[in-house]
C-alpha cells in the first residue's frame, strides 16, 4: 500500500499528495551521503505544520533523520499557529497548505510566522495574486477565502505573519482553461520595510519605464510597513501580476537580496529585471503562471469524474516531477498536448495543453450535517 | 289532459338556415378555444384572496415535490449488464424463474444457475441474473449491486423475515428498484381466498415499497416451468424498465465477477496447500473508473491491493447493427462461465473451451447403467469409511428430525421492526421458516402451511428411511438421479459437483460461489415440484464433504495477490457496529475501525452473520456522518470530600484526595456542594494526607458534602475484522462467526467475573439527623419585632376541672325564644345582606357612569386644547412666516 522513495527531493509534493491519497510514505536516504545528514530544520518544521493541520498522522523519523515514514491521518484544520523555519520562506510552507486547505473537516484559519518574503519561495504576495484566483476557479471560493500579510519579515530574520483562512469544499468543479487571451491590465505591489520608503517609489518609477511601452493600464501599489509590522531585517522587491481578458493571472516577483548574503541590488534594477520577468512569464504563457501549475494540475486531478483541461507555457522541473508523483499516487496520467502557435498569433512561446478525468475525490472529512 | 300533454309539439332542431349556420358557428368557435375562462370570466372570477393564495401555494408544492437535484448520467454508451437480484426464501422457486426468464430471452434451456448469468435481452440492454438466497451474507453483498430486485413471494405461505431484513438492508444502501413477485398460486384451491390472499399481500408490498409497487403474479407451473405468457410479460417488463442511478454504485468502481480462473501452479498448492495463491476475476465494471493497482474489498474473503487490471474483449457483446427491429438467434447471446455455459472464454494469454456440458453428460449417462459400481468409484472423492464417519445416520422417523430440532420450544413471537413473526417447521425444506404476522392475518396463514407439512411428509419420511440403510441407500440414491436427469429435466447440479471437483472449489472466493451451494438446495425442491426423482440429503452432505476436505486447506490460505479484469465488489456489513462498504465484524465495545467511508455511506449492524437466526437478523442500520482518527469518550467522575473545620468562607476538606501530589494536580479547581455552594480548591495540607484548603462563596456547615467533577477519557480498543464466510468449505458459508469477545466466551463457559469489592454497590447506610433547636442571640431577640421573637409562654393545656364552667340548659320556653330569636336575627341579616349588594351594585354602576362621564369631559377638554394649540401653532407660524419675509426684505 505504501509508496517508498529516496532522497530529500520534493518532500513537500510526496507528502501532501500522501495525506491527500491517504497512501503512507516512506522516504529513505535523505541527505545520506552529506556531512549534515538528515532533514533540515524547515523540513522538520514543514512536517510539524502537517501534522497541526492532521488529525492521527503517524510520523517516524530515525535518528539521524535519513529515513522518513508518514502515515497520513485525516485533515483537520481549524485554527493553526505555526512558527515557520526562517530558512524558508512561508511561501514554501503556503504552498503545501493550499494544497490541503480545501480538504478539511473544518475550514482552516492559520497563521504563519517567519519569513514572508525571500528571492527563494514564491511570496505572499505573489501567492495572493495568483494562487488564490486560481483557486477560485475551481469553486474553492467565498467569503472566508482570504490571504493576508499582517506583518511583513525579510528574510533572514524573518518575524513577518500571514493568515490564510480557506473554506472547505466537498468536491471541486472540473475547468476547461485552454484560450490564451491577451493581456488586459497589470497590477502589482512594491514593498518596503526597514529601509527609506523613497525604495518602492523608485522601484515603482523603474518598472514602469519598461511595462508602459506595452500596455497603458498599469498600477503598482507601494506597500511600506513600519514598526512592529515591519519585522526584523530590511529589504524591499515587487511583485507584477497580469490579467489577461478571460480572467487568468500570470505573476512576477523579484526582491532584494538579504541583508549580509551577497551583493546588495538597486531598486532600480530591480524594478526593471522584475518588469522583463514578468515579460517573459507572458511569453511563456498559458492559462496558468509556472509557479502554480502543480497547484492547477493538483486541482485537476482532484476534480469530479470529468474531464479537465488546462494550457500551460513549457512545464517546469518541478511541474514534471510533480506529475510522475500524482501518477503515483491517484493513479492518473495527463495528455499532454504540445500547441506550438504560430509567428503571427504572437501568442508567445510553446504551449502544453493538460488534460485528464479527476478522480472523483471528494472530502471526506467534512461532516454532513 | 293526456291529450293535451301528447299534443304538445316537438321542438324541431333546426339544420339549415341562417339560424342553424349561426348555431354551428357557435359551436365550432366554443370548441374551438375551448377556453372557459374567456367565455365565461365572471364565473372564473377571483372570489378569495385566501383560496387562491392556498390553491396556488398547493400546486406549487406539489411542482416543487417533483423536483430532484439533477443527477449527472454517467452511465458508458455501452452500459454494463443491469444486475437482477432474484431473491426469495428457498424453495419458492427462483431458480426455475431464472431458467424460465431465460428460456424467454435466449431461447436456451439452462440445468444449473450457478453464479451470474448474462444475456442479452435487446438491441441496447444485457441482463445479468444472479441469484439470493437466504443467507444474509449474500443478501447484504447483492443488495449493494443489484439494478432491480425480483423479490419472490410464496404466496401459499405469505411473507417471511427475510424479505423484510433483504427490504431492510436495501434501504442502507439507497433503494433498488423492486419487483415482487408471487408463486405458488396454484396451491389457492378456493378462488376467493386466492383473491383475498394476493390482494392482503398485495397492500402489504405496497407498504414495505412504495404504494402501487409492481407486484407480478405467477399463477401456476406448467411441466416444471412458469406459464410461458407470464414469464413473457416479466420480461418485457424487466426489459424496458428505467433505473435511477443510486449514489453507492455511481461513485464506487465495483465488479459483480462472473467468472474466475487460479492462476497458482497447481504444483505448489499440491506442495503447500495454504500457499498464498494468484487468482484472477472477471467480469463488467460498473460504477465509476476503477484505478489499477488499488485497493479492494472482496466481500467474505478481505481486502486485497489489485495487481493488474486488463481489458478483456465483451464476452457477451451487444449486437452491432442497430437498423433491425428484433434480435435474431445468434445475437441472443448468453455467458455464464460459472454454470459452464458461454463455450469459449477468452483470457490475455489463454484460451479456454468449454465442452457442451450436456453433451458430455450425455455420454457419461448411457455409460452409467453398465457402469454403476465402476462409476461411483470413479465418482468417489472419500473413501467409504470417511463417508461412513461423515454422514448422519437418523434414528427417527418422525418428520421432525431427531435433531436439536424436536427439542428446541419455538421461540417465543418477538416484535420486531414492527412486524410479529411465527416460526413455522416446515418439513420439506427442513428448515425453520419464520413468517411474518400482520394484526389481522394469523390465522388465515397456519392454515395453509399445515397443509403443505402434510404433503411433504410423504417424501421426507422416504428419505429418512433411505439414510437407514447407508450403503444400499447411496446406490439408490445414484440410480435415482441418473433417473431424474435421464427423465430430461435439466437438473444437474449435483452431477456438475462430482464432475467437476476443482471448479467447485475454485469460485470459493467470488462472491458468487455461494450460488453452488444454493443451487444444491434448489435441487431437491425442482424435483419436488416437478418430477418423481428423488435425492436424499445424507447424500449431498457426503459429497459436499468429499469436495470440502480439498476446500478447506486450501481456503486457510490468504490471497495476497490478484489478479482481475476489471474489478472488485466492495461489500459491507458488519457485526454490533456495522461499518460501510465492507463486510467486516467489530463488537459493541469496539470503535469500528477500517478503510476510510467517505459520508453518506450507510451501514448497518447484527448481532451475528451465522445461521438464520429466530429473530429479525438486521439490529441497526445507520449512515456515516463524520470521520475520525481519534475519538474522545470521557467517563464522569465526581470526588466526594467533607468539611473537617470551618473558617468565615474558608473549610479544610478531607477524604476527597489521598496525597499531596493529588491535591496539587487540582488547584484552582472548582469545587460545589450539594446544596449549591461553589468554590475553589486552595492549597494542600501537610496533615491529613489529601486533605486541603478550600474557600466557597459562602460559610459551609459540617454536614455539607463537596464534591468535584471531573472528567477522565476512556480508551476504546479498536477492531476490524473481515468476514471471510466465503472461504469456508461450500456448506458453511452462513454459518461464519468470529471469534468470541472475552465477555461471550465467559458467557458460553459459565465464567463469572469476581468483581472488585470496591466497585459493588452497597447499601447506603445513614446515621440519623439530628437538629439542634434554633438558638437566637440575646441582643437580636431584643432587635426583633415581636412577631419573630421567640414566645416564652407555653400552649395553654387543658382547662382544669373547676375552671370549667357548667354547661347551660334550657327551659322549653326559654329554647323556643331563642330559636325564634336566631331565626329572626337570620331573617335580618339575609336582608341587611341583600340591601347591601342592592347598594353595592348600584354603587358600582354609579362609578362606571362617572367614569365615563370623566372620559367624556377628558375627550372634549382634549379636543378643545388641540383646537386652541392649533391656533396657536398657526399663529405662531404665521408670525415666522412674516417676520422671516421681513429678513429677506432686509437682506
Amino acid at each position: 500500500m505504501g509508496l517508498s522513495y529516496e532522497g530529500c527531493n520534493f518532500l513537500r509534493q510526496r507528502l501532501v499528495l500522501s495525506t491527500l491519497s491517504g497512501k503512507r510514505v516512506r522516504i529513505k536516504n535523505i541527505r545520506s551521503k552529506e556531512d549534515d545528514p538528515g532533514l533540515r530544520d524547515f523540513e522538520a518544521s514543514f512536517i510539524r505544520l502537517l501534522d497541526k493541520v492532521t488529525n492521527g498522522s503517524r510520523i517516524e523519523i530515525n535518528q539521524t533523520g535519513t529515513v522518513l515514514s508518514y502515515q497520513p491521518g485525516l485533515l483537520y484544520g481549524g485554527s493553526i499557529e505555526h512558527d515557520c523555519n526562517p530558512q524558508r520562506s512561508i511561501g514554501y510552507y503556503l504552498e503545501a497548505l493550499l494544497m490541503l486547505a480545501p480538504f478539511m473537516k473544518m475550514a482552516l484559519k492559520a497563521t504563519l510566522r517567519g519569513v514572508t518574503n525571500d528571492p527563494n519561495d514564491p511570496t505572499i504576495d505573489l501567492l495572493k495574486t495568483t494562487a488564490v484566483p486560481l483557486m477560485k476557479r475551481f469553486g474553492i471560493d467565498g467569503e472566508g477565502f482570504d490571504l493576508r500579510v499582517v506583518k511583513r519579515g525579510m528574510a533572514p530574520g524573518g518575524g513577518g505573519e500571514v493568515v490564510l483562512s480557506c473554506p472547505i469544499r466537498r468536491t471541486l468543479k472540473p475547468v476547461q482553461l485552454t484560450e490564451q487571451a491577451k493581456i488586459k491590465r497589470i497590477r502589482g505591489v512594491a514593498y518596503s520595510v526597514r529601509v527609506s520608503p523613497q525604495m518602492a517609489n523608485r522601484i515603482v518609477e523603474s518598472t514602469r519605464a519598461v511595462l508602459n511601452q506595452f500596455i497603458p493600464d498599469i498600477y503598482i501599489y507601494t506597500d511600506h510597513m513600519k514598526g512592529a509590522n515591519s519585522g526584523k531585517s530590511p529589504g524591499f522587491g515587487l511583485t507584477l501580476v497580469a490579467e489577461t481578458q478571460n480572467g487568468c493571472f500570470l505573476g512576477a516577483e523579484m526582491s532584494s537580496t538579504p541583508q549580509g548574503q551577497g551583493d546588495p541590488i538597486l531598486p532600480e534594477d530591480l524594478g526593471r529585471n522584475c518588469a522583463k520577468l514578468l515579460l517573459e512569464e507572458i511569453y511563456r504563457g498559458g492559462c496558468v503562471d509556472s509557479s502554480n501549475q502543480s497547484l492547477a494540475l493538483l486541482l485537476m486531478t482532484l476534480g469530479q469524474q470529468d474531464v479537465s483541461k488546462v494550457l500551460l507555457g513549457p512545464l517546469s522541473a518541478y511541474t514534471i516531477e510533480f506529475l510522475r508523483h500524482v501518477r503515483d499516487f491517484f493513479q492518473v496520467m495527463f495528455k499532454i498536448e504540445v500547441q506550438k502557435p504560430l509567428e503571427d498569433e504572437r501568442k508567445g512561446g510553446d504551449k502544453v495543453l493538460m488534460t485528464c478525468v479527476g478522480v472523483g475525490y471528494s472530502n471526506i472529512n467534512k461532516t454532513i450535517k | 289532459m293526456e291529450e293535451k300533454v301528447q299534443k304538445q309539439r316537438k321542438h324541431q332542431q333546426k339544420h339549415s338556415g341562417p339560424k342553424a349556420q349561426k348555431k354551428k358557428l357557435r359551436k365550432q368557435a366554443g370548441a374551438a378555444d375551448g377556453d372557459e375562462r374567456k367565455r365565461n370570466p365572471k364565473a372564473f372570477a377571483v372570489q378569495s384572496a385566501v383560496r387562491m393564495a392556498k390553491t396556488f401555494h398547493r400546486a406549487q408544492d406539489i411542482k416543487a415535490k417533483k423536483h430532484h437535484i439533477p443527477v449527472v448520467d454517467r452511465t458508458p454508451l455501452e452500459p454494463p449488464p443491469v444486475v437482477i437480484v432474484v431473491m426469495g426464501p428457498p424453495k419458492v422457486g427462483k431458480s426455475t424463474l431464472i431458467r424460465c426468464l431465460i428460456k424467454n430471452f435466449t431461447r436456451q434451456k439452462l440445468g444449473d444457475i450457478c453464479g451470474p448469468v448474462t444475456i442479452v435481452s435487446g438491441k441496447k440492454r444485457r441482463l445479468t441474473f444472479m441469484e439470493c438466497n437466504n443467507d444474509i451474507n449474500t443478501m447484504i453483498d447483492l443488495a449493494k449491486v443489484a439494478d432491480l430486485v425480483l423479490m419472490l413471494i410464496d404466496a401459499s405461505f405469505g411473507f417471511e423475515m427475510e424479505t423484510f431484513e433483504f427490504l431492510n438492508i436495501c434501504q442502507v444502501h439507497g433503494f433498488p428498484r423492486i419487483m415482487g413477485v408471487l408463486t405458488h398460486l396454484d396451491s389457492f384451491k378456493n378462488n376467493k381466498t386466492l383473491r383475498k390472499t394476493k390482494k392482503n399481500l398485495k397492500h402489504r408490498f405496497w407498504t414495505e415499497v412504495y404504494q402501487g409497487a409492481k407486484l407480478f403474479y405467477l399463477s401456476g407451473m406448467v411441466y416444471g416451468e412458469y406459464q410461458t405468457q407470464e414469464v413473457k410479460n416479466l420480461g418485457r417488463f424487466i426489459s424496458v424498465m428505467k433505473f435511477r442511478p443510486l449514489v453507492w454504485q455511481t461513485s464506487h468502481p465495483y465488479v459483480l465477477v462472473d467468472r474466475m480462473e487460479d492462476l497458482t501452479d497447481p504444483e505448489k498448492i499440491r506442495t503447500e496447500p495454504k500457499c498464498d495463491r494468484t487468482v484472477s476475476l472477471y467480469g463488467y465494471l460498473r460504477g465509476t473508473h476503477l484505478k489499477n493497482k488499488g485497493q479492494v474489498h472482496v466481500p467474505g474473503v478481505g481486502d486485497f491491493e489489485v495487481s493488474d487490471v486488463d481489458f478483456l474483449p465483451d464476452p457477451c457483446p451487444l449486437p452491432d447493427a442497430q437498423k433491425k427491429r428484433a434480435l435474431n438467434e445468434k445475437e441472443r447471446l448468453l455467458y455464464a462461465p460459472m454454470a459452464g455455459v458461454g463455450g469459449v472464454v477468452y483470457d490475455k494469454d489463454a484460451v479456454y473451451i468449454d465442452l457442451p456440458a450436456s453433451h458430455v453428460h450425455q455420454q457419461q449417462e448411457e455409460m452409467r447403467p453398465t457402469t454403476e459400481l465402476v462409476q461411483s468409484l470413479i465418482d468417489t472423492h472419500a473413501t467409504l469409511d470417511a463417508k461412513m464417519a461423515a454422514s448422519k445416520v437418523s434414528l427417527f422417523t418422525d418428520h421432525r428430525k431427531g435433531n436439536d430440532h424436536t427439542s428446541r420450544p419455538s421461540p417465543p413471537p418477538l416484535c420486531v421492526f414492527r412486524v410479529q413473526e411465527e416460526s413455522v417447521w416446515d418439513s420439506n425444506t427442513n428448515r425453520e421458516r419464520r413468517r411474518v404476522l400482520f394484526p389481522g392475518d394469523a390465522d388465515d396463514g397456519s392454515a395453509s402451511s399445515s397443509e403443505d407439512d402434510d404433503e411433504e411428509e410423504e417424501e421426507s419420511d422416504h428419505d429418512e428411511e433411505s439414510g437407514e440403510d447407508l450403503s444400499a441407500f447411496l446406490k439408490e440414491a445414484r440410480g435415482q438421479s441418473e433417473k431424474t436427469t435421464a427423465g430430461g429435466a435439466p437438473l444437474r447440479k449435483r452431477q456438475r459437483l462430482e464432475e467437476t471437483g476443482a471448479t467447485a472449489e475454485v469460485p470459493a472466493f467470488a462472491d458468487s460461489e455461494d450460488e453452488l451451494e444454493v443451487s444444491e438446495e434448489e435441487e431437491d425442491e425442482g424435483q419436488g415440484a416437478g418430477d418423481s426423482g428423488n435425492c436424499s440429503e445424507e447424500d449431498e452432505e457426503t459429497e459436499d464433504e468429499d469436495s470440502e476436505e480439498e476446500d478447506a486447506a486450501e481456503d486457510e490460505g490468504k490471497r495476497a495477490k490478484e489478479k482481475e479484469m476489471n474489478e472488485e465488489e466492495m461489500e459491507e456489513e458488519e457485526e454490533d457496529v456495522l461499518l460501510s462498504y465492507l463486510r467486516v465484524v467489530t463488537v459493541d465495545p469496539y470503535r469500528p475501525k477500517g478503510p476510510i467511508t467517505p459520508q453518506g455511506t450507510g451501514f448497518l449492524a447484527l448481532q451475528s452473520v451465522a445461521g438464520v437466526k429466530a429473530n429479525f437478523r438486521i439490529a441497526a442500520t445507520g449512515v456515516v456522518l463524520d470521520l475520525d482518527k481519534s475519538v474522545t469518550i470521557v467517563k464522569k467522575l465526581k470526588l466526594i470530600g467533607y468539611p473537617y473545620k470551618i473558617f468565615k468562607n474558608t473549610s479544610f476538606v478531607k477524604g476527597m484526595f489521598n496525597t499531596v501530589l493529588e491535591v496539587a494536580k487540582f488547584e484552582g479547581a472548582s469545587v460545589r456542594t450539594v446544596s449549591g455552594v461553589r468554590g475553589q480548591i486552595k492549597k494542600a495540607l501537610s496533615t491529613p494526607p489529601g486533605a486541603f484548603r478550600a474557600t466557597f462563596e459562602d460559610r459551609l456547615l459540617m454536614s455539607d458534602i463537596v464534591f468535584l467533577r471531573s472528567w477522565y477519557p476512556v480508551s476504546v480498543p479498536q477492531l476490524y475484522n473481515p468476514i471471510t464466510s466465503l472461504l469456508l468449505p461450500v456448506g458453511q458459508k452462513d454459518g461464519w462467526s468470529g471469534m468470541r469477545t472475552l465477555g461471550q466466551l465467559k458467557f458460553d463457559l459459565g465464567i463469572h467475573n469476581k468483581p472488585n469489592p470496591d466497585s459493588l454497590y452497597k447499601p447506603v447506610v445513614r446515621a440519623p439527623r439530628h437538629f439542634n433547636p434554633l438558638h437566637i442571640p440575646k441582643e437580636l431577640q431584643k432587635a426583633l419585632p415581636f412577631k419573630s421573637k421567640p414566645k416564652q409562654q407555653q400552649a395553654k393545656g387543658k382547662t382544669p376541672r373547676d375552671l370549667q364552667r357548667p354547661k347551660v340548659i334550657r327551659e322549653p320556653h326559654e329554647r323556643k325564644v331563642a330559636a325564634l330569636l336566631h331565626a329572626l336575627r337570620t331573617v335580618h341579616n339575609h336582608k341587611r345582606k341583600k340591601a347591601h349588594s342592592v347598594q353595592h351594585a348600584r354603587h358600582k354602576e354609579f362609578l362606571q357612569q362617572k367614569e365615563k362621564d370623566e372620559e367624556a369631559k377628558m375627550k372634549r377638554q382634549k379636543e378643545a386644547r388641540k383646537r386652541l394649540y392649533r391656533v396657536m401653532g398657526q399663529t405662531e407660524q404665521k408670525k415666522q412666516r412674516s417676520s422671516l419675509k421681513g429678513e429677506q426684505k432686509d437682506s
